[in-house]
Protein backbone atom coordinates (compact mmCIF):
# COMPACT_ATOMS: atom_id res chain seq x y z
CA UNK A 1 0.00 0.00 0.00
CA UNK A 2 1.03 3.74 -0.69
CA UNK A 3 2.53 5.67 1.92
CA UNK A 4 0.33 7.05 5.04
CA UNK A 5 0.92 11.06 4.48
CA UNK A 6 0.24 12.90 7.84
CA UNK A 7 -3.45 13.91 8.44
CA UNK A 8 -4.80 11.49 6.41
CA UNK A 9 -6.97 8.54 7.35
CA UNK A 10 -7.35 4.93 7.15
CA UNK A 11 -10.06 2.88 7.70
CA UNK A 12 -9.06 -0.50 9.27
CA UNK A 13 -11.71 -3.38 9.19
CA UNK A 14 -11.33 -6.47 11.23
CA UNK A 15 -12.30 -9.43 9.06
CA UNK A 16 -12.45 -12.58 11.42
CA UNK A 17 -12.00 -15.86 10.12
CA UNK A 18 -12.63 -19.40 11.56
CA UNK A 19 -9.71 -22.17 11.32
CA UNK A 20 -10.98 -22.91 7.64
CA UNK A 21 -10.74 -19.32 6.25
CA UNK A 22 -14.39 -18.37 6.31
CA UNK A 23 -15.98 -15.87 7.78
CA UNK A 24 -16.62 -16.33 11.19
CA UNK A 25 -17.97 -14.41 14.68
CA UNK A 26 -16.96 -13.02 17.51
CA UNK A 27 -18.21 -12.34 20.97
CA UNK A 28 -18.67 -8.58 20.82
CA UNK A 29 -19.84 -8.58 24.47
CA UNK A 30 -16.19 -8.02 25.34
CA UNK A 31 -15.21 -5.02 23.88
CA UNK A 32 -12.48 -5.61 21.11
CA UNK A 33 -9.20 -4.23 21.88
CA UNK A 34 -7.21 -2.09 18.99
CA UNK A 35 -3.65 -1.20 19.59
CA UNK A 36 -0.40 0.20 17.01
CA UNK A 37 2.87 -0.96 17.58
CA UNK A 38 4.46 2.52 17.47
CA UNK A 39 1.15 5.11 18.79
CA UNK A 40 3.34 7.56 18.20
CA UNK A 41 2.92 6.81 14.11
CA UNK A 42 -1.23 6.30 13.87
CA UNK A 43 -4.12 7.39 16.22
CA UNK A 44 -7.09 5.18 16.43
CA UNK A 45 -10.44 6.19 17.10
CA UNK A 46 -13.77 4.36 16.98
CA UNK A 47 -15.99 4.05 13.54
CA UNK A 48 -18.29 6.56 13.89
CA UNK A 49 -20.61 3.90 12.73
CA UNK A 50 -20.39 2.45 15.96
CA UNK A 51 -18.86 -1.21 13.89
CA UNK A 52 -16.59 -2.44 16.77
CA UNK A 53 -14.49 -4.49 14.31
CA UNK A 54 -13.28 -1.12 12.41
CA UNK A 55 -11.59 1.74 13.33
CA UNK A 56 -10.08 5.32 11.88
CA UNK A 57 -6.53 6.03 11.82
CA UNK A 58 -4.83 9.29 11.52
CA UNK A 59 -1.18 9.16 10.52
CA UNK A 60 0.73 11.78 12.72
CA UNK A 61 3.81 14.04 11.92
CA UNK A 62 6.48 11.58 11.74
CA UNK A 63 7.98 8.99 9.65
CA UNK A 64 8.04 5.19 10.13
CA UNK A 65 6.81 1.31 10.21
CA UNK A 66 4.12 0.23 12.33
CA UNK A 67 0.71 -2.12 12.48
CA UNK A 68 -2.25 -2.32 13.45
CA UNK A 69 -3.91 -5.01 15.54
CA UNK A 70 -7.06 -5.50 16.85
CA UNK A 71 -7.84 -8.53 19.72
CA UNK A 72 -11.21 -10.06 20.14
CA UNK A 73 -12.80 -12.58 22.37
CA UNK A 74 -14.06 -15.65 20.33
CA UNK A 75 -14.83 -17.49 23.37
CA UNK A 76 -18.17 -18.85 22.27
CA UNK A 77 -19.43 -21.25 25.68
CA UNK A 78 -17.83 -21.99 29.14
CA UNK A 79 -14.19 -22.76 29.53
CA UNK A 80 -10.92 -20.92 28.68
CA UNK A 81 -11.18 -17.68 26.71
CA UNK A 82 -9.82 -17.51 23.64
CA UNK A 83 -8.30 -14.39 22.80
CA UNK A 84 -7.84 -13.92 19.12
CA UNK A 85 -5.56 -10.83 17.51
CA UNK A 86 -4.91 -10.19 13.98
CA UNK A 87 -2.33 -7.78 12.55
CA UNK A 88 -2.20 -5.27 9.62
CA UNK A 89 0.22 -5.17 7.30
CA UNK A 90 3.29 -2.53 7.70
CA UNK A 91 1.62 0.89 7.40
CA UNK A 92 4.73 3.26 6.00
CA UNK A 93 3.91 7.01 7.88
CA UNK A 94 5.39 9.97 6.29
CA UNK A 95 5.13 13.24 6.38
CA UNK A 96 5.24 14.95 3.55
CA UNK A 97 7.63 16.77 2.01
CA UNK A 98 8.47 20.61 -0.41
CA UNK A 99 8.81 19.57 -3.17
CA UNK A 100 8.25 22.61 -5.11
CA UNK A 101 6.29 26.25 -4.52
CA UNK A 102 5.44 29.64 -6.33
CA UNK A 103 5.79 32.86 -4.98
CA UNK A 104 3.12 35.53 -5.98
CA UNK A 105 3.63 39.34 -5.99
CA UNK A 106 1.64 41.66 -4.96
CA UNK A 107 1.11 45.57 -4.65
CA UNK A 108 1.81 47.34 -1.52
CA UNK B 1 -45.71 -47.84 -0.84
CA UNK B 2 -47.35 -50.05 1.44
CA UNK B 3 -49.15 -48.51 4.60
CA UNK B 4 -46.70 -49.21 7.21
CA UNK B 5 -43.69 -47.92 4.76
CA UNK B 6 -45.92 -44.68 4.92
CA UNK B 7 -46.23 -45.04 8.41
CA UNK B 8 -42.47 -45.59 8.47
CA UNK B 9 -41.43 -42.54 6.16
CA UNK B 10 -44.12 -39.99 8.44
CA UNK B 11 -42.80 -41.18 11.41
CA UNK B 12 -39.28 -40.28 10.44
CA UNK B 13 -40.19 -36.94 9.35
CA UNK B 14 -41.96 -35.95 12.42
CA UNK B 15 -38.98 -37.12 14.30
CA UNK B 16 -36.67 -34.85 11.92
CA UNK B 17 -39.18 -32.25 12.18
CA UNK B 18 -39.15 -31.85 15.84
CA UNK B 19 -35.63 -32.14 15.67
CA UNK B 20 -35.47 -28.82 13.49
CA UNK B 21 -38.06 -26.75 14.94
CA UNK B 22 -35.98 -27.25 18.48
CA UNK B 23 -32.97 -25.78 16.51
CA UNK B 24 -35.15 -22.71 15.32
CA UNK B 25 -36.45 -22.45 18.98
CA UNK B 26 -32.74 -21.99 20.62
CA UNK B 27 -31.68 -20.11 17.37
CA UNK B 28 -34.26 -17.57 18.44
CA UNK B 29 -34.14 -17.64 22.10
CA UNK B 30 -30.37 -16.74 20.84
CA UNK B 31 -31.44 -14.02 19.09
CA UNK B 32 -34.03 -12.41 21.15
CA UNK B 33 -31.21 -12.35 23.73
CA UNK B 34 -28.94 -10.30 21.52
CA UNK B 35 -31.52 -7.78 21.05
CA UNK B 36 -32.70 -7.22 24.39
CA UNK B 37 -29.31 -6.90 25.58
CA UNK B 38 -27.95 -5.39 22.68
CA UNK B 39 -24.45 -7.45 22.13
CA UNK B 40 -24.12 -7.00 18.87
CA UNK B 41 -24.85 -3.60 18.18
CA UNK B 42 -22.86 -4.15 14.52
CA UNK B 43 -26.10 -5.58 13.69
CA UNK B 44 -29.49 -3.18 13.42
CA UNK B 45 -32.34 -3.72 15.46
CA UNK B 46 -34.45 -3.57 11.93
CA UNK B 47 -31.94 -6.96 10.75
CA UNK B 48 -32.27 -8.63 13.76
CA UNK B 49 -36.30 -8.08 14.04
CA UNK B 50 -35.94 -9.33 10.44
CA UNK B 51 -34.03 -12.45 11.31
CA UNK B 52 -36.24 -12.96 14.23
CA UNK B 53 -39.42 -12.80 12.10
CA UNK B 54 -37.79 -15.52 10.04
CA UNK B 55 -37.82 -17.41 12.75
CA UNK B 56 -41.26 -17.32 13.96
CA UNK B 57 -42.19 -18.58 10.70
CA UNK B 58 -40.33 -21.08 10.22
CA UNK B 59 -41.22 -22.49 13.87
CA UNK B 60 -44.99 -22.11 12.88
CA UNK B 61 -43.70 -24.08 9.68
CA UNK B 62 -42.54 -26.80 11.16
CA UNK B 63 -45.26 -26.78 13.73
CA UNK B 64 -48.03 -27.15 10.89
CA UNK B 65 -46.18 -29.82 9.55
CA UNK B 66 -45.50 -31.63 12.36
CA UNK B 67 -49.47 -31.16 13.28
CA UNK B 68 -50.07 -32.52 9.38
CA UNK B 69 -48.02 -35.36 10.82
CA UNK B 70 -49.06 -36.34 13.34
CA UNK B 71 -52.89 -36.20 11.29
CA UNK B 72 -51.76 -38.81 9.13
CA UNK B 73 -50.22 -40.65 11.16
CA UNK B 74 -53.06 -41.33 12.99
CA UNK B 75 -55.40 -42.00 10.78
CA UNK B 76 -53.00 -44.66 9.40
CA UNK B 77 -53.03 -46.15 12.80
CA UNK B 78 -56.57 -46.16 13.41
CA UNK B 79 -56.80 -47.87 9.79
CA UNK B 80 -53.84 -50.28 10.52
CA UNK B 81 -55.57 -51.34 13.88
CA UNK B 82 -58.89 -51.93 12.00
CA UNK B 83 -57.38 -54.55 9.67
CA UNK B 84 -58.11 -52.72 6.73
CA UNK B 85 -55.02 -51.25 5.17
CA UNK B 86 -56.78 -51.39 1.54
CA UNK B 87 -56.95 -47.08 2.37
CA UNK B 88 -58.16 -45.56 -0.96
CA UNK B 89 -56.27 -42.15 -0.58
CA UNK B 90 -52.71 -43.85 -0.28
CA UNK B 91 -51.53 -41.74 -3.25
CA UNK B 92 -52.81 -38.46 -1.68
CA UNK B 93 -51.28 -39.57 1.33
CA UNK B 94 -48.32 -40.53 0.00
CA UNK B 95 -48.37 -36.59 -1.87
CA UNK B 96 -48.91 -35.10 1.76
CA UNK B 97 -45.59 -37.12 2.42
CA UNK B 98 -43.66 -35.46 -0.24
CA UNK B 99 -45.59 -31.93 0.30
CA UNK B 100 -44.25 -32.40 4.31
CA UNK B 101 -40.49 -33.09 2.62
CA UNK B 102 -40.51 -30.56 0.47
CA UNK B 103 -41.16 -27.94 4.05
CA UNK B 104 -38.54 -29.71 5.35
CA UNK B 105 -36.18 -29.10 3.16
CA UNK B 106 -37.13 -25.40 2.43
CA UNK B 107 -36.57 -25.23 6.37
CA UNK B 108 -33.50 -26.83 6.46
CA UNK B 109 -32.38 -24.54 4.39
CA UNK B 110 -33.65 -21.14 5.95
CA UNK B 111 -31.69 -22.55 9.21
CA UNK B 112 -28.60 -23.68 7.52
CA UNK B 113 -28.43 -19.54 6.38
CA UNK B 114 -29.40 -18.11 10.10
CA UNK B 115 -27.37 -20.32 12.34
CA UNK B 116 -25.04 -19.14 14.06
CA UNK B 117 -21.35 -18.46 12.21
CA UNK B 118 -18.52 -20.84 13.31
CA UNK B 119 -16.25 -18.85 15.98
CA UNK B 120 -13.52 -17.07 15.38
CA UNK B 121 -9.57 -18.32 15.12
CA UNK B 122 -8.20 -15.69 12.97
CA UNK B 123 -9.01 -12.97 10.61
CA UNK B 124 -6.93 -10.27 8.89
CA UNK B 125 -7.45 -6.48 9.03
CA UNK B 126 -8.33 -4.66 5.73
CA UNK B 127 -7.11 -1.48 5.00
CA UNK B 128 -9.04 0.90 3.03
CA UNK B 129 -8.14 5.04 2.79
CA UNK B 130 -11.14 7.38 4.27
CA UNK B 131 -11.61 10.50 2.33
CA UNK B 132 -10.50 13.69 3.92
CA UNK B 133 -11.83 14.63 7.28
CA UNK B 134 -14.29 17.36 7.22
CA UNK B 135 -12.99 20.99 8.55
Amino acid sequence: MADFLEGKQRRYTCVPTDSNGNPAQVDLSNLPIWAVADPTLITLAPDPGGNLLINIGTAQSKEGDTTVSCTFDADRGPGVPRNVTVTSAVQHVVAPSATGGTITEQDL
Amino acid sequence: MTLDMVLTTLETALTELQVYKNEATDILTGAQHLEIFNHQPAVSHDTLAKEIQTYVDVIAAVTNAIAATEAVKEKYGILLATGYPQFPDVEALVGVVADITADRDQINKALAHLKPMPEATGGEILVTEEPPPKK
